[in-house]
């Protein structure tokens, strides 16, 4: 018995989809000056970002770069210490402005740790990107996951003031970063693909590094939070208690 | 830019001629990141340990690289017959792709080993996290020596048997001299609060690994 082949010269959806969708952001274009001068117009990146990712995909591969990379970054600081603000509701006080804090510093400095990886991966798997376009793309990454954050945070805000139990709340805000993370992962992976087929490469990075890349993100964030603590009801900014994100399971789960 | 080509550009270290960069690079990079992952693994315990394990880990590939080399030669000229200091660079590739790979894992190795609790359980977890991840990158070196000595090799199936001999030279000896030195996390008794640069000889690698994890399961379940 033979395999049934495909017929002659039709291409896998997927190939198709990805080919139509780069054909669309071919034509789009983004013009960086836009950006500035001025703090508030850094945050025409959002738009950007939704609208015309093919502009900033190819504008991230012609040289100049720090324009867009300081907007991403103060729209993620920004975005996250927002969200981070409304995760201290929980505590009220002085923990809104340590949360503030914390929660952009989780979240960015997971994404600092685990840029070595992320570039050998790139770098191992045949990406033409230089580290400088690699840490570019991570920032994308972060720049999705603040518009997701931002999205969630009048639900997330409610939930906070009308509700009293810290493990619900843990939980709640794990799914919602979570899912946050996801939806951008699947935009970012698509504009990485449009970056590195734009760099010369035929196929987009090894996706089996990039998922391992970020089971590993996912673990760092994680113990990152567990160790910043930004649902804290009350205590100091660091409390430099070790421990291991592991135990919020096995207390949940001791406690029923 | 050393090391991006080193990552992107394995025939640049394996080539007949020799490549664009030499073995004293090679080296540098070795040393640098190789220090640079022994200084994470140090940082469970700080203090001494901290540029000990650094040295010590410097020291375990550099080791491993040389007592295993006199041996992967002869295999490399019964099989693909190429000139010893090409061979020597190509290896040192190899190393130095595993070291790199390593000193990638740095700083969520170092941001663990600083947020992680003083436990046995930990410290467990900790080693074979290590073991697992310096596996991982001692196969990445191995897969880039492959891509790097295609193009020296005309004999694939030759080729596929001389990575083989690599693969089981390099990890049977970089196994027990880890055992020896012991770059990690130190043993139990470090997280007590003793402290030595050279422990005494017991046991292998191998049966370390079947231990530790035979413990964690029964502590876990």
């Amino acid at each position: 018995m033979t395999e049934a082949s495909p017929p002659e010269g039709s291409v896998p959806l997927d190939k198709l989809y990805l080919e139509t969708t780069f054909k669309n952001w071919d034509k789009m274009e983004f013009d960086k000056n836009s950006l500035g001068p001025g703090f508030f117009k850094i945050f025409k990146i959002v738009p950007a970002l939704i609208h015309n990712p093919g502009g900033i995909s190819r504008m991230m591969l012609q040289g100049d770069i720090s324009t867009v990379i300081f907007a991403l970054l103060v729209l993620s600081f920004c975005s996250l210490a927002l969200y981070g603000a409304i995760i201290g509701f929980f505590g009220g006080g002085h923990q809104i402005f340590f949360a503030a804090l914390k929660f952009p510093l989780a979240i960015l400095g997971s994404l600092f740790i685990c840029l070595p990886t992320f570039y050998v991966f790139n770098s191992l798997a045949g990406s033409l990107l230089n580290f400088s376009q690699i840490m570019l793309s991570l920032f994308v990454l972060s720049g999705f996951m603040s518009v997701f954050l931002i999205g969630f945070a009048p639900v997330v805000w409610f939930f906070t003031i009308s509700t009293g139990t810290a493990v619900f709340m843990t939980l709640f805000h794990m799914v919602v970063i979570l899912l946050s993370f996801i939806f951008a992962s699947r935009y970012f992976r698509l504009m990485f693909s449009y970056i590195q087929y734009k760099a010369g490469r035929e196929h987009s990075a090894d996706d089996k590094f990039l998922t391992l890349w970020q089971i590993i993100f996912v673990f760092v964030s994680c113990q990152m939070a567990y160790y910043l603590k930004p649902l804290m009801g009350d205590g100091p900014f660091y409390t430099g208690e070790r421990g291991i994100f592991f135990e919020f399971f096995s207390n949940m789960i001791s406690r029923g | 830019m050393i090391v991006d080509s080193l990552l992107k550009k394995p025939a640049e270290y394996c080539e007949k001629t020799g490549g664009r960069h030499g073995t004293i690079h090679l080296l540098a990079v070795t040393i640098a990141t190789s220090f640079a992952y022994g200084i994470s693994t140090g940082s469970y315990l700080a203090g001494e340990q901290i540029w000990l394990a650094g040295l010590k880990m410097s020291i375990l590939f550099l080791g491993t690289f040389l007592i295993g080399f006199p041996l992967f030669y002869i295999f490399a000229e019964l099989t693909i017959q190429t000139r010893i200091h090409n061979l020597f660079k190509a290896s040192l590739y190899s190393i130095a792709v595993t070291t790199t790979c390593l000193a990638a894992f740095a700083p969520i190795n170092f941001f663990l080993s600083i947020s992680l609790p003083f436990s046995y359980h930990t410290y467990l977890f900790l080693v074979l996290f290590m073991v697992l991840l310096i596996a991982l990158s001692g196969i990445i070196g191995v897969v880039q020596l492959y891509r790097g000595l295609r193009t020296m090799a005309l004999d694939k199936h030759a080729l596929v048997k001389l990575i083989i001999a690599w693969f089981f030279i390099y990890h049977f000896i970089g196994g027990q001299m880890g055992w020896l030195l012991r770059p990690f996390v130190g043993s139990s008794a470090d997280i007590r609060g003793n402290f030595s640069i050279w422990r005494n000889l017991e046991g292998n690698i191998y049966e370390a690994i079947i231990n530790a994890t035979k413990r964690i399961l029964l502590i876990t379940f």
